[in-house]
């Protein structure tokens, strides 16, 4: 009997040891498991900044491409359909979003994560939590921006997708609609009241979300909804702070002034702009994109522009006035010494060094990339004060706001008279835009935004015209062709993207 | 775990210890007698012991030269002496505190000649059910049958054809892995392979997913099942759900039981035998030999030049009359290497031999029995460099404590040591090679090739340089490279078993199973004529993995009959395994030589991984069989099964199937038919499930991916898969089993119908607006669509005649398996088909079985202009707006008189993909397999068929060598080609790397139906007297052929293929090493 017993005994104990569903819980060893994460302040730090990474880590491939090759201003040496708009479905590297969704599913798991991480953390304060939100309504609303801007209508998603739990298929959502979410976001953010105004250090405090990059991008995203007044605030909001530690355009009309924005960058005219790091080993190629000695060399400024830069350079000489965003300010040319008859022209903007015509030697190949400063909101603001009416003190400021920029620049000013019409008036900002903003990623979206409001109205204006007179990459019946086509502006949605996701429609242009 | 196994082990060891203790002191002596001539002599050897009522053995001895013994009595309890002595009758005493015992032993008659033991119960199954009480289908094989006299190498290879049911393509290389399927496959990604279970202990073959090696393949892995055929004793096969529930859901697939031999009582038996096995290869295809080959590519050439329009063909001119390879020109440095007439193949296929040796030896007397065997095989394989070398060795312990305690344990270990060349592909290379190239440099003076090899392959050479896949020296590449595989199996089980009560039964048993392999390759710089600093040059790798499988099981059974009214069979049996597993793999490039290619001695470094991962599963099953007067069963079983691969929430899944069966002989009104031995009528339904593989794939991670500046940037990198659970299959069987004539004829036939649900799936897309394009949008496994396999199964076994000499039986079997997709997987991608030569599109469409094949209708070839012109739907010329008539496209080719005519469907002059139709499905309509056997006195002869019927793949292989587009030496069908109107022929003209001759259509799709002589083999059993004579007890003599003749239209060089793996991919014939003929001889002794 003594036997049985023991038998039992052992079986059961084999049994009720081995129910126990813990036993089956396995976790890879050499991963960080989503349950065990969000315990700490830093936890919600961390995935911020993979959020900015994601970001930068788009300038080269995703950012300068989408936001310039379009527009002409500047054009890649080697064969690319964005500039000869012949972009198809299959063509993944440039048509494929899911780099700004990445971006969005950071700031839509720490919106639902942050606080699990504030109930597990003692020192992590209310502020911080709120901070953190802010940064992350910040970084979706961009990403939104950007896409639709790309592509228009865009699936719209506000949850996180930490599990299997939400469906993968999501249909798009109208322009109309993104763009409300962009400015609830960007509300929510500054609702908050915690959106910082500066960070520990300087760095941080340019390169991530701030209470004036949130309302930068308000201004910007007004502007392309038509809705100048609301612009025209927000741009108020930075121009009009009367905090100290605000960004301010810098005034002071010499070359050195002007390209500290760029070299050493992290200036004060500065809003929002891609960090990195030599000293980290973060470092980019955009010294090497655009130096025009350089074996890897990809863009270069099409002619016209050259012929634009040139320009204000021989007003400069003339005048006998510092050159400041002409020549080794936003350009420079392959042939320096007879620059009247140079052919080429580069952006000086990443490569150049802190002396007037030297370049970045290798180790300092971490130029960072802005994405907004004061000048761009001095001209933001002055499109809104020409759209939002007719009021000739409106469009005077406008012109002063203009003249700001072309002061520091040691450039003539505009002069206001009574017979300039709205369109002059957009030419004028469209022409500062073009030239202060070269190689800024921005000038493809100007274009669009000019051409398509108000229902096309300036359509031919300021989109055909344009596009044909700067983008020699194409046929220019080509081009006024494909621009004729509404759908044709933005981008078709990539063949992986369509078979993946079942509710997905292809933009009519590319079916 | 590992440590709760090893303490139940420990209690289990303690356990039988406690019960061999013994208490006090009391003695009990005496002697022992026979009777010799009438004289009683002191008997010398008797076994003498002392035991308990129920037969356990407390203590003992053997009686010394006066036969006399002693014998210390335990100190409580009821005892028995017994004595015993080979050819005596035991005898048995009660002992009632004697202290001496004399005993004369008795001869006994029967025993001498009777040592072999005889079946003493019915045998039962895992659940302790009968095949009687089965209500579902399963099919067995004694497998010494098979063994004896075939000279196979691996368990796959001997059950090929012979089950209903089960479908087996074995490969023509040493040591690779057979595909086996058990009605058909159910699965779309997760493992579509049957359970092996031995002794009823479950063993896993396939991998987990955290095997990524870049060196390794799935195949070389989970080949070889490591088990010596000769020490199988039987193998059942388990198809329905209902019948491998009992395996819970591993089983899914079927299930594969496999008894081994086990030690009988009775003297020690040696058993003998060798085997020799002459492998020789079947024709091969023929090529152009050097001098057709290099009419052919100038005749390429011209063509192309030609179509192109001399404005455009300055390049093709150039090439034609610029290279040196396929030009006269004496002058030329290699002109002698590049003027020879070399058939590349003959260099690397050869015949082969199979050497086979056994050896076993088995006894035991009442309490303990014990078999161990030894064997060596040595296969060598038809393509140069193949070759498989195992050992085996098997050592069964079993020991009966008392009627009621038995203890087995089983150790096995095998050493398997796999060669083959560093690729695969070395007969496809030799076949495309140019033949008018010399293997080795030609000496300047006499003419003849040296001993040195000739390895030009660079970038300026005609056929190119070695891309990473194809362009070496085939014969190097045989010769010189490797890919070494060394598997090293140790298995140990221990069992247990238990009679608590009358009927009441416990079993429990600990296994382990330790795998260790080991690959080593590299490819000779010499090979591939790369320069040093490429990363081919000189590649070597080193790769390790190992794996620990710890399964225990404890298991209650009660069985108990009321007057053959009621019999219940109850079960409730308790499962837990764990698998662990590690790996690395290190591979450089640029060692220095040959012998110096071990990764450590020096090289630069071209990858390097290693990984580790672990699952685990817990069941518990329970089974009811109740069968009412004999006839009526009912048969229940529920399966709870949890494993670890799974999130909490679904992780368990609980899987009911239940069974009915009649015996319909048994009722009255048929008990008069004295002819009908066996009606019995099955029915059962059962559900299934597979589990994702791999450490917890479920699991949601978060990674880090750098830094922002000086900040930490964590991403998350994997997302939690809640909703991933079971694939649930459920499977209902109608089946009818027929005994006539004492059972001289029996039949069995089966229906059945599976129905996958939830299909698991591997690494699946997901929107990248999900936000994972840092993952490849990937998931790990994702559940969707549905799928369903039905068929049917008839075998038939037939004793046609039997007296005292003659025997003569066949059977036959034949199966039918319908595959349908019911409803396609919501994130199905299917590959985008592009236009271009050699491609097939991939479609799968509800409602048609998967392996279907879409492509052209191929109409052979445009004779003339007039023939290129399109026409409509009524035949009429299409002309374009100036009346001139259009000519038709292949894509965006004009065609010309000589290229390839496609049916163009939608008569639009163009052949594009609007014009693809289905052409043919990879499914067979049927499988299986017959024999006939004959046995005349000692002298008998056995035939066995397998065949496959209406069943298509693309010969990608006779593709390859009749496209006529690159520098591919072709085949001597494009001798035919065409080159001039009025050519009789269905090839299209040669071009150069240009055209649309070779399009994916039903030109290279071939019915590969076949019936095959897989083996026929004449055995001979010695005569008693002649064994008698050299004092064994036993000889055979056999010899057979295997796969001598092959009945097919195919035009490939085996219609046998291996199908694909993945569920959406087409099948292929790439010209894989052919099945070859064998010849066999062997002898087996006993002694």
């Amino acid at each position: 009997m003594k036997a049985i017993q023991h038998i039992l005994l052992t079986a059961l104990l084999i049994v009720a040891c081995s129910s126990c569903n813990g036993w089956l819980e396995v976790t890879p060893q050499d991963k960080q498991t989503s349950d065990a994460y969000w315990t700490s302040q830093e936890d919600v730090d961390a995935v911020l900044n993979s959020g900015y990474l994601y970001l930068r880590n788009m300038t080269e491939g995703t950012l300068i491409p989408l936001g310039e090759l379009r527009g002409g201003s500047i054009f890649s040496i080697t064969s690319n359909k964005l500039q000869s708009f012949q972009v198809k479905p299959t063509d993944e590297s440039i048509c494929n979003w899911g780099s700004f969704y990445q971006i969005i599913n950071i700031a839509n798991v720490v919106l639902a994560n942050a606080q699990k991480a504030q109930l597990k953390d003692d020192t992590y304060e209310d502020q911080e939590l709120k901070a953190h939100y802010s940064e992350a309504y910040f970084l979706r609303a961009l990403s939104y921006f950007y896409l639709v801007r790309n592509w228009r209508d865009v699936p719209l998603i506000t949850t996180a997708f930490e599990d299997d739990s939400h469906t993968y298929h999501v249909a798009k959502s109208p322009e109309a609609e993104v763009i409300k979410q962009i400015k609830s976001d960007i509300l929510a953010a500054l609702a908050t009241g915690a959106a910082k105004e500066t960070y520990n250090t300087t760095w941080e405090t340019k390169g991530r979300a701030t209470k004036w990059s949130l309302y930068a991008l308000m201004a910007d995203v007004c502007l392309w909804s038509e809705d100048y007044a609301e612009a025209d605030k927000f741009c108020d909001f930075l121009i009009h702070s009367s905090v100290g530690n605000a960004p301010a355009l810098l005034t002071t009309p010499t070359h050195a002034k002007w390209f500290s924005m760029f070299n050493p960058g992290n200036s004060n005219e500065s809003i929002f702009e891609l960090q990195w790091e030599y000293q980290e080993n973060q470092t980019n190629s955009l010294p090497i994109l655009f130096d025009n000695l350089n074996t890897s060399r990809k863009y270069q400024l099409s002619y016209q522009l050259l012929l634009d830069f040139n320009s204000e350079y021989s007003y400069t000489q003339e005048e006998q006035l510092e050159a400041v965003r002409s020549m080794f300010g936003g350009y420079y040319t392959d042939d320096v010494l007879t620059w009247e008859a140079a052919t080429k022209g580069y952006v000086w903007k990443y490569c150049g060094s802190q002396t007037l015509s030297d370049k970045r030697t290798a180790t300092y190949y971490d130029p960072n990339f802005i994405i907004y400063r004061m000048a761009e909101v001095y001209l933001m603001k002055a499109e809104a004060l020409v759209l939002k009416s007719d009021s000739k003190a409106d469009w005077q400021t406008a012109i002063d706001l203009i003249n700001d920029i072309r002061r520091r620049s040691n450039l003539e000013e505009r002069v206001f008279t009574d017979d300039l019409k709205e369109e002059d008036m957009l030419k004028m900002i469209l022409y500062e835009r073009r030239m202060e903003l070269v190689g800024e990623g921005k000038c493809w979206y100007d274009l669009l935004r000019f051409g398509r409001r108000n229902h096309n109205k300036y359509k031919t204006t300021f989109l055909v015209d344009n596009v044909t007179l700067y983008n020699k990459q194409a046929g220019e019946s080509w081009l006024i062709s494909v621009l004729s086509n509404d759908d044709a502006l933005f981008l078709p949605v990539c063949e992986s993207e369509l078979k993946a996701n079942s509710l997905l429609v292809q933009n009519p242009y590319y079916y | 775990m590992n440590r709760k196994i090893f303490g139940s082990l420990v209690l289990l060891i303690l356990l039988g210890s406690q019960l061999l203790q013994a208490q006090s002191v009391r003695y009990i002596r005496g002697k022992v007698y026979e009777i010799i001539d009438n004289k009683k002599e002191p008997s010398t050897g008797v076994n003498v012991i002392i035991s308990t009522e129920q037969n356990r053995l407390l203590i003992g001895t053997v009686t010394n030269t006066m036969g006399e013994y002693s014998l210390k009595v335990p100190a409580e309890g009821a005892f028995k002496v017994v004595f015993s002595f080979i050819g005596m009758k035991p005898q048995t005493f009660r002992y009632t505190g004697q202290t001496e015992l004399n005993v004369t032993m008795q001869e006994d008659a029967h025993s001498l000649n009777d040592v072999v033991v005889t079946k003493e119960r019915q045998e039962k199954s895992e659940m302790g059910i009968t095949m009687r009480e089965q209500t579902s289908a399963t099919q067995k094989i004694n497998m010494d049958e098979v063994v004896k006299n075939l000279p196979v190498s691996s368990v796959e290879e001997a059950l090929q054809g012979r089950m209903a049911g089960v479908d087996i393509i074995a490969s023509g290389d040493p040591g690779a892995k057979s595909s086996i399927r058990i009605r058909g496959t159910a699965t779309l990604n997760s493992n579509a392979d049957p359970l092996i279970v031995i002794n009823g202990v479950p063993y896993k073959t396939n991998i987990d997913d955290s095997f990524n090696f870049s060196t390794a393949n799935q195949e070389d892995y989970a080949d070889m099942l490591n088990i010596n055929p000769y020490d199988i004793e039987s193998i059942e096969v388990l198809k329905d759900a209902a019948s491998t529930a009992v395996y819970g859901t591993s089983g899914a697939n079927g299930v594969l039981l496999i008894t081994t031999k086990k030690g009988v009582k009775g003297n020690t038996h040696f058993t003998l035998s060798s085997k020799e096995t002459a492998k020789i290869e079947p024709a091969a295809i023929p090529m152009l030999n050097g001098d057709q080959y290099v009419a052919f590519i100038q005749d390429a050439i011209w063509n192309t030049a030609n179509a192109q329009g001399i404005a455009n063909s300055s390049g093709y001119l150039k090439l034609l009359f610029d290279t040196p390879e396929i030009n006269y020109n004496p002058g030329w440095r290699y002109f002698d290497e590049y003027n020879a007439n070399t058939d590349w193949l003959s260099y690397v296929k050869q015949n082969a031999i199979i050497t086979d040796n056994n050896f076993s030896m088995s006894g035991g007397g009442d309490k303990a029995t014990y078999r161990f065997s030894l064997s060596q095989m040595d296969e060598g394989g038809t393509t140069v460099g193949t070759d498989l070398k195992r050992i085996t060795t098997s050592l069964n312990i079993g020991y009966s404590f008392s009627d009621k305690l038995k203890v087995n344990a089983d150790f096995s270990y095998s050493d398997a040591d796999k060669k083959a060349p560093w690729t695969t592909n070395v007969r496809s290379e030799a076949l495309s090679k140019m033949p008018n190239k010399s293997p080795f440099w030609i000496d300047n003076v006499t003419g003849l090739p040296t001993d040195n090899y000739f390895t030009r392959q660079n970038s300026q050479e005609f056929q190119g340089a070695f891309d990473g896949s194809s362009n070496f020296h085939p014969i190097i590449m045989a010769n010189e490279s490797y890919y070494n595989t060394r598997q090293k199996e140790e298995k140990m089980t221990f069992q247990l078993s238990y009679d608590i009560l009358k009927g009441f039964n416990y079993t429990g048993y600990v296994s382990m199973k330790f795998n260790t392999v080991k690959y080593r390759s590299f490819l000779p710089q010499s090979a591939t004529d790369v320069t040093i600093d490429n990363t081919y040059a000189n590649l070597s790798s080193d790769a390790y993995s190992n794996n620990l499988a710890l399964q225990t099981e404890n298991k209650l059974m009660y069985r108990k009959n009321w007057n053959n009214v009621h019999n219940i069979v109850a079960t409730a049996l308790w499962r837990t395994s764990q698998s662990v597993s590690s790996n690395y793999s290190t591979e450089i490039y640029g060692a220095s030589s040959a012998g110096m290619s071990d990764p450590v001695t020096g090289g630069s470094i071209r990858s390097l991984q290693s990984g580790n991962s672990e699952v685990r599963t817990l069941s518990g099953i329970t089974n009811f069989n109740y069968t009412f007067l004999n006839r009526y069963i009912l048969n229940g079983t529920l399966n709870y099964e949890g494993k670890s691969s799974l999130g909490k929430s679904n992780r368990w899944g609980a899987f009911p199937s239940v069974g009915l069966a009649w015996h319909a002989q048994e009722e009255d009104f048929l008990k008069d038919v004295t002819w009908l031995d066996q009606l019995k009528f099955r029915t059962s339904i059962g559900q299934s499930g597979q589990a994702p593989e791999g450490t917890a794939p479920y699991v949601g991670t978060y990674s880090s991916i750098g830094q922002y500046v000086t900040n930490e940037a964590i991403t998350p990198s994997s997302m939690q898969l809640n909703k991933l659970k079971w694939e649930s299959s459920t499977e209902s069987d109608v089946g009818v089993d027929l005994g006539l004539f004492n059972n001289k004829l029996t039949m069995t036939f089966d229906y059945y119908y599976k129905y996958t649900d939830d299909l698991l799936q591997k690494s699946v897309s997901i929107p990248s607006s999900t936000g994972y394009s840092n993952q490849g949008n990937k998931i790990s496994y994702f559940n969707s669509g549905a799928m369903s396999n039905q068929g049917w199964e008839y075998r038939i076994d037939y004793e046609m005649f039997k007296n005292d000499d003659w025997i003569i039986s066949t059977n036959f079997n034949i199966n039918r398996n319908i595959n349908t997709i019911e409803s396609l997987p919501e994130n199905l991608q299917e590959s985008t088909y592009t236009l271009k030569n050699g491609a097939y599109a991939q479609k799968l469409v509800p409602g048609t079985p998967v392996g279907s094949f879409f492509g052209y209708k191929y109409a052979g070839v445009y004779q003339n202009t007039e023939e290129t012109y399109a026409r409509d739907a009524e035949g009429n010329v299409m002309v374009n707006l100036f009346d001139q008539p259009i000519v038709m496209k292949n894509g965006r080719y004009t065609c010309y008189p000589g290229d390839a005519k496609y049916a163009d469907l939608n008569f639009d002059g163009i052949i594009n993909e609007k014009d693809i139709i289905y052409i043919g499905n990879s499914m067979p309509l049927v499988t299986g397999g017959g024999g006939f056997n004959v046995k005349y006195k000692n002298l008998s002869i056995m035939t066995f068929f397998h065949y496959r019927l209406g069943q298509k793949i693309i010969n990608k292989a006779r593709m390859d060598s009749e496209s006529m587009y690159g520098t591919d030496n072709q085949s001597t069908a494009v001798l035919r080609r065409w080159r001039n109107e009025g050519d009789d022929t269905n090839i299209p003209r040669a071009l150069w790397g240009y055209g649309l001759n070779y399009l994916g259509s039903d030109r290279f799709v071939e019915d590969c139906s076949f019936l095959r002589l897989k083996t026929l083999s004449v055995s001979y059993n010695v005569p008693r007297k002649v064994c008698k004579k050299l004092y064994t007890n036993s000889i055979n003599l056999f010899i057979t052929g295997y796969d001598l003749f092959t009945w097919t239209k195919y035009t490939g060089q085996d219609p046998e293929v291996s199908l694909p793996n993945g569920i959406t991919e087409l099948a292929y014939d790439n010209a894989q090493t052919p099945r070859s003929k064998r010849y066999a001889a062997g002898i087996t002794v006993n002694f």
